[in-house]
């Protein structure tokens, strides 16, 4: 039988689950938690791991039904980002051999509190570095300004007619789908470097 | 932000901005989402730049509104002469740069000169902000007629002091010759915007520029970027920024050993005298 779930992207499969389909919501832990595991091996200690992406998966099971927004998967790693954050933190307060009560973010380790707190503590900061670096970006290299200026005041693109990546773009008469796609993803690597600049020089 | 692997399937990979941007078809995003099953250069780049997607999409309209901004932003002419008018006094020093540039130039290049003074602990009189006399690499062979066009043209303003238009077209160029593979023009091209920034007074935005071109296999073109580098740092404040260049300059370049060296030598003369004067902000 045909699985009616394998060709829904994850944005559909957690609308799906908010409407109590358990499959859906089956299918889409199973996917965060493989790449959960696979991003977390990468950063957290292997007698860490496990924990770690359950805290991270936990935190999305109480919030997603919450949420409306699209971008279920960058959420998502924004949550696991958090939680990796806090793991470090804890890590390094229990290598200094302090209670972890003797810090003031304590609370920000438990699980279900990762997300708030972070959010909350990173917000302006992140907003901050996002607009300097978005406007950075605009002068350097002004095309780039302008495509992402124009992207983010359309509310997407997703559900438009005859969507092929030869097809044209409403607002962007003068480059295909395709060609829009590939030029996002040119303006969002230097984006990307220029943030880790900023990072770096932090 | 850690480096990551090469996609394995890079015309799936491209679809990775307009996924976070939510562009995507439904087909389009399942097929993205399944590539980063695989893929863990994606994967990764996602996972590093969910925080930002999110705060970008929490805030389109704010960002949407900073881009439009900063895009009909350019150096004023008005507010240059008036800010030198403001600022010439006690600055003599500066008076035989007004008199072997055009004057337009000479306005820019000298409000960018004694501006960051005030805001970046007094470095920036130690650079050296005059620009590179145009003269053309010969080029061969790959690069598209736009990018050949659009480097003649920027070239042209380059050449006339009108920066921010050179610039616009320089960087249009470096983008177009980055896909050819004619790295000549492209490392020219990216200097040479690189270098418009910088005397259009955007010693920050400049870095992005000069950085990708000090990486050119052109070892004239890399040398000249580290030593722009290392102006723009002093510009910014940044002594220890200009120090690292210039040691390499010092080092390794036959072209700007000696003023290199020269350029240390001041630096570490006001560092020792504890003449940094660093704003208290």
């Amino acid at each position: 039988m045909v699985d009616p779930h394998r060709n829904l992207p994850l944005d559909d499969l957690a609308s799906l689950a908010r409407s109590g389909d358990r499959r859906a919501e089956e299918g889409l832990f199973d996917y965060l938690r493989v790449s959960f595991l696979a991003v977390a091996k990468r950063r957290v200690r292997q007698d860490d791991l496990e924990d770690v992406v359950q805290d991270a998966l936990r935190v999305i099971l109480d919030k997603y039904r919450e949420r409306e927004e699209r971008g279920l998967l960058s959420w998502s790693f924004a949550v696991l980002r958090n939680v990796i954050g806090n793991h470090y933190q804890k890590r390094a307060v229990l290598d200094r051999g302090l209670p972890l009560e003797a810090t003031p973010d304590a609370g920000a380790t438990e699980p279900g509190l990762a997300g708030d707190w972070t959010e909350e503590i990173d917000s302006n900061r992140l907003l901050g570095q996002v607009l300097k670096g978005i406007e950075i970006l605009a002068r350097a290299h002004p095309r780039c300004g302008s495509l992402f200026a124009r992207v983010l005041a359309i509310q997407g693109l997703r559900d438009l007619p005859g969507a092929g990546r030869g097809g044209p773009v409403p607002g962007f008469e003068e480059m295909t789908r395709g060609a829009l796609y590939v030029a996002l993803h040119r303006c969002r690597a230097r984006l990307r470097a220029i943030l880790a600049e900023m990072e770096g020089a932090r | 932000m850690r480096e990551t692997q090469r996609c394995v399937d890079p015309e799936r990979g491209e679809l990775l901005a307009a996924y976070e941007l939510g562009l995507l078809s439904r087909e389009e995003e399942t097929a993205f989402e399944e590539h980063c099953r695989v893929c863990a250069s994606c994967r990764e780049d996602l996972f590093e730049m969910a925080p930002y997607a999110q705060t970008m999409a929490a805030h389109r309209s704010g960002v949407a509104a900073r881009l439009e901004a900063a895009s009909a932003e350019t150096p004023g002419a008005v507010s240059a002469l008036r800010s030198l008018r403001r600022l010439l006094p006690g600055r003599s020093r500066m008076r035989p740069l007004l008199a072997a540039l055009p004057a337009a130039a000479a306005v820019v290049v000298l409000v960018l000169l004694l501006t960051p003074a005030r805001e970046t602990g007094g470095w920036a009189d130690l650079a050296v902000i005059e620009p590179v006399p145009y003269a053309q690499i010969p080029v061969r062979g790959a690069a598209t007629d736009e990018a050949a066009r659009l480097f003649a043209d920027g070239m042209a303003h380059y050449a006339a002091g009108r920066y921010a238009e050179g610039f616009s077209l320089l960087a249009r160029c470096g983008d177009l010759a980055g896909d050819s593979d004619d790295p000549l023009i492209r490392d020219q091209a990216v200097f040479y915007a690189g270098l418009s920034l910088l005397l259009g007074g955007r010693a920050d935005s400049s870095r992005v520029f000069l950085e990708r071109s000090a990486s050119s296999s052109t070892p004239i073109i890399a040398d000249r970027s580290r030593w722009y580098l290392a102006q723009g740092c002093l510009m910014t404040g940044d002594p220890a920024g200009a120090t690292r260049h210039l040691e390499r300059l010092a080092a390794r370049s036959p072209g700007y050993a000696a003023a290199a060296a020269k350029q240390l030598a001041s630096i570490r003369s006001r560092s020792s005298n504890g003449d940094d004067r660093e704003s208290p902000d």
